[in-house]
């Protein structure tokens, strides 16, 4: 029978429609089915929105990268919670009197994850494979000149020039088994085979090599601090949204959720088993000055920007008011502040000072792919425009301004930035941000030589005491001198399971530590 | 024969040049955006010592033709040259990645195949009907979904709340398979696990439906239209006159006549798939080339960038070059036109 163009046949129908619904079953087939897994609850899912570039250690200057290498290795020494520099693979460490050398003993018995002992020459041709590759932890290693090895577990590390924190910046310098490394070597210094391989000794062993979106550790058995508190596994996966990250933390397929929102973090703070803590880690919001060319040479102009900014209503419209106003240059987890007063606004004073200077308009460097940025940045707007200041902001990319830190004529007269001090440790940080010698990361450009004698003096002095009055003198004079709109620190919230501890905040990292993590049987 | 030969190394000329242009194109545009690779590579801590030192290893020195030719020499032997930020090969971090892309599209290709091209003949053939018209309506709001949103509520919807689907990752925790081809379900059946095919499968089946849905419509509306006509024309009507029945009439007549057109939207389709894989990838915790160019721009990682770019690029022109040729098979008519008769 002839079918006509608008009639479908009765044995083409079924056909159709089964075609149709093939997609529409397997979507509702799968829907009914699924996985379900067994695994034990001490394997963990740990979830954040970064991508780790590599697992190569000399990269742990890298937040995400040191996430899971900071699991995988050890370094010779760490800070314990109390900022205090603590041994890990190193049983004795001593800056030598004259602060050029620095004697090591290794904790004995202590093996890589193939079973080979942890020696000397490890520690030293970790240092030089560091150095050669140039790049990331290298530059904490500057001043290195070798290693003598006194035994296979001792060393003394000889530097070009006194320098007492030397010793202070190995927490990040993970420590390699040279054999396994110098046998994959390749023409990279071994960079292609550790971006996703294993060469450490720490507490976890890298299971498995491949995209690093997904990355799983297992816990070692052999490590010399085994604690079966540790979870088995950790599974650290990219998940790029935070409504995502959320919705997995809610439904159980993920245990810790590090880089949430702040209002996805609030969202589930005691829903369906979930907490959140908001982690003091030091990270802190700036407003760095050009005290060397143009409006803010003048220290009155400098002083009345200070005075300008609302650190209250900043610190609650942009981080919920989760955080604590500065007092004095450095975030409050620093050791070894001086007592400074608390920064407030104050436009009274702060309009008298710019019409004292003449001063009418500003130019503001400022990066608006975060958002918390631009609304710093336009609140500080508002705030001078209301004492009849014109603040212009100009965009900029971070590796930008990195380059204009090169010359202090090239230094933005204002650039908004947040900041974390890698290490916990005052002088370390003084001397990266505000020496004259330290070119290239000095955020002002600061050249005085007062507080560069200060500085210097505290980087040859090897007694902790004396070098922390030195540093304390620094900050009273540096503090002085208004070199940034120093605003506040802010928390950052880590959300997690119940059953979960050990989410703290960790002089060595950021936010957490997952080493400090601890599950429930 | 000659003429489609000559046709064919003609289409791959243009091919050529295309992604030749491509390359040009990308690397100045990476090189006109502000920011330093140098420094970017050398670490935020670096001394400008290390900077400068950084910036003559990786060549940065040079002038920029020079620095283009260098890449394009390296490109042609497949060394898409070393990342800022990983400080590893672009090329092996890309073998990585798009196998898991490449298997989304594919899977969501299929969906779409399978949802637009029944449906399209139910509308054929019952033009102006009810059910056309439902038809026609749903396509019209599916094709102006926004991807990204789509897939935020169909995972609040589907995943989160009705936990009819798993809200992220190729597989359920704590589960992976040894990687043979990077492409998860794939690598699942070769390690001889039908529970982790289907768990893969589980995973991917929404991400998948979210990347096929607004293309569906567009293949859907394709495909109607062109039935329609074939249905219209005087030699179907020679063919029913013939009593020729319903599913040889569409299976032998009905289809190839109106599948020109569909072949190439699908050809154009999987090009924009790949870019709206990007969001999807997001949203849905997979990692493929979209989670690795993000992650790339995120880094300021330039070489990385480009590299990805290239790849796209030459995976959508080597698609396009499938498409013309299939065409050439498909239709004796381009064939005749190629070779002049």
């Amino acid at each position: 029978m002839p079918t006509s163009p608008g009639r479908l046949s009765r044995h083409l129908k079924p056909s159709l429609a089964a075609a149709a619904c093939l997609s529409l079953t397997l979507v509702a087939a799968c829907g009914s089915g699924g996985s379900t897994t067994s695994s034990s609850s001490t394997d963990l899912t740990v979830v954040h929105s970064n991508q780790i570039a590599t697992l190569d250690p000399v990269q742990a200057v890298q937040a995400d990268t040191d996430t899971i290498a900071s699991l995988i290795y050890d370094p010779l020494m760490t800070y314990d919670a109390s900022n205090n520099l603590v041994g890990v693979m190193a049983s004795k460490f001593a800056t030598e009197p004259g602060a050029k050398a620095i004697d090591i003993t290794l904790r004995s018995g202590m093996t890589f994850h193939d079973g080979s002992p942890v020696t000397a020459d490890d520690v030293k041709y970790t240092f030089e494979r560091d150095l050669a590759v140039n790049s990331g932890v290298s530059s904490y290693l500057a001043g290195y000149v070798s290693t003598t090895i006194n035994s296979p577990t001792s060393l003394t590390i000889h530097l070009s020039a006194p320098n007492a924190f030397f010793m202070r910046q190995l927490s990040k310098v993970y420590i390699l088994n040279s054999k396994l490394v110098t046998a994959h070597e390749g023409s990279d210094h071994g960079q292609g085979w550790l971006a996703d391989h294993d060469a450490g000794s720490g507490p976890y062993e890298l299971s498995g090599s491949g995209p690093l979106s997904s990355v799983t550790v297992k816990r070692w058995s052999k490590y010399y601090d085994f604690d079966p508190t540790r979870p088995t596994s950790i599974d650290d996966k990219e998940v790029d949204q935070s409504s995502t990250e959320a919705a997995d933390l809610k439904s159980g397929t993920a245990d810790i959720a590090l880089k949430l929102s702040s209002a996805d973090a609030k969202a589930v703070d005691g829903q369906d088993g979930v907490k959140t803590a908001w982690i003091n880690s030091g990270l802190t919001e700036f407003m760095w000055m050009n005290p060397n060319t143009g409006a803010t040479a003048n220290p009155v102009v400098r002083e009345a920007l200070q005075d300008a900014y609302d650190y209250s209503g900043g610190l609650k419209a942009v981080w919920d008011g989760k955080g604590n106003v500065m007092s004095g240059i450095l975030p409050a987890t620093m050791p070894c502040r001086p007592t400074l007063p608390t920064y407030g606004q104050d436009l009274t004073k702060a309009k008298a000072l710019f019409k004292q200077a003449g001063v009418t308009t500003l130019t503001m460097r400022y990066q608006p792919a975060l958002a918390q940025f631009t609304q710093e940045a336009t609140l500080f707007q508002s705030n001078l425009k209301s004492i009849g200041v014109d603040l212009k902001l100009v965009p900029i990319t971070f590796s930008d301004y990195l380059t204009s830190l090169s010359n202090q004529k090239t230094i933005p007269q204002l650039m908004l930035m947040g900041d974390v001090p890698r290490f916990p440790d005052t002088g370390i940080y003084l001397n990266y941000v505000y020496n004259s010698a330290a070119v290239g990361t000095s955020y002002t450009g600061l050249s005085d030589p007062a507080v560069d004698a200060l500085l210097n003096k505290a980087k040859v002095t090897a007694d902790d005491t004396s070098r922390c009055q030195l540093e304390q003198q620094a900050q009273t004079l540096i503090n002085s001198k208004h070199l940034s709109v120093y605003m506040y620190t802010y928390q950052q919230p880590v959300s997690y399971r119940s059953g979960i501890t050990g989410i703290v905040a960790d002089p060595n990292a950021n936010p957490i530590n997952l080493r400090t993590v601890r599950v429930a049987k | 024969m000659n003429g489609i030969i000559r046709y064919l190394v003609r289409r791959l000329v243009s091919a050529v040049l295309t992604l030749l242009l491509l390359s040009l194109v990308v690397f100045a545009m990476v090189k006109v955006i502000p920011g330093d690779e140098a420094h970017v590579a050398a670490g935020a801590t670096a001394t400008p010592q290390q900077v400068a030192a950084m910036r003559v290893h990786l060549g940065l020195d040079k002038p920029w033709p020079q620095q283009y030719l260098t890449f394009l020499g390296r490109a042609l032997h497949g060394d898409l040259g070393t990342s800022i930020s990983s400080h590893t090969s672009i090329s092996s971090g890309i073998g990585q990645v798009l196998p898991e892309t490449l298997q989304l599209t594919l899977v969501a290709l299929v969906l779409m195949i399978l949802f637009a091209v029944p449906t399209a003949i139910l509308s054929a053939f019952r033009r102006r009907r009810s059910s056309d018209t439902v038809v026609r309506a749903g396509v019209v709001v599916a094709s102006g979904l926004p991807t990204f949103w789509l897939a935020l509520v169909a995972q609040l919807l589907l995943a989160t709340t009705l936990k009819i689907f798993p809200i992220s990752g190729a597989f359920g925790p704590h589960l992976s398979v040894p990687r043979v081809t990077g492409m998860s379900i794939v690598d699942a059946a070769l390690a001889g696990s039908p529970s982790l095919v289907w768990d893969g499968l589980y995973h991917l089946i929404l991400p998948a439906t979210v990347l096929a849905l607004p293309f569906t419509a567009q293949l859907y509306r394709a495909l109607r239209t062109e039935m329609i006509a074939v249905l219209d024309s005087e030699f179907m009507d020679a063919v029913r006159a013939k009593g020729v029945p319903t599913r040889q009439l569409v299976l032998r007549h009905l289809l190839p006549n109106a599948g020109g057109p569909a072949i190439t939207v699908v050809g154009a389709t999987v090009a924009m798939m790949i870019g709206s894989a990007v969001l999807v990838e997001s949203v849905f915790g997979l990692n493929g080339i979209g989670a690795y160019l993000t992650a790339a721009v995120a880094n300021s990682d330039r070489f990385a960038v480009i590299g990805g770019v290239l790849v796209i690029g030459a995976v959508i022109v080597a698609l396009s070059l499938l498409v013309d040729v299939l065409q050439l098979i498909r239709d004796p008519r381009l064939r005749a036109g190629q070779v002049g008769v």
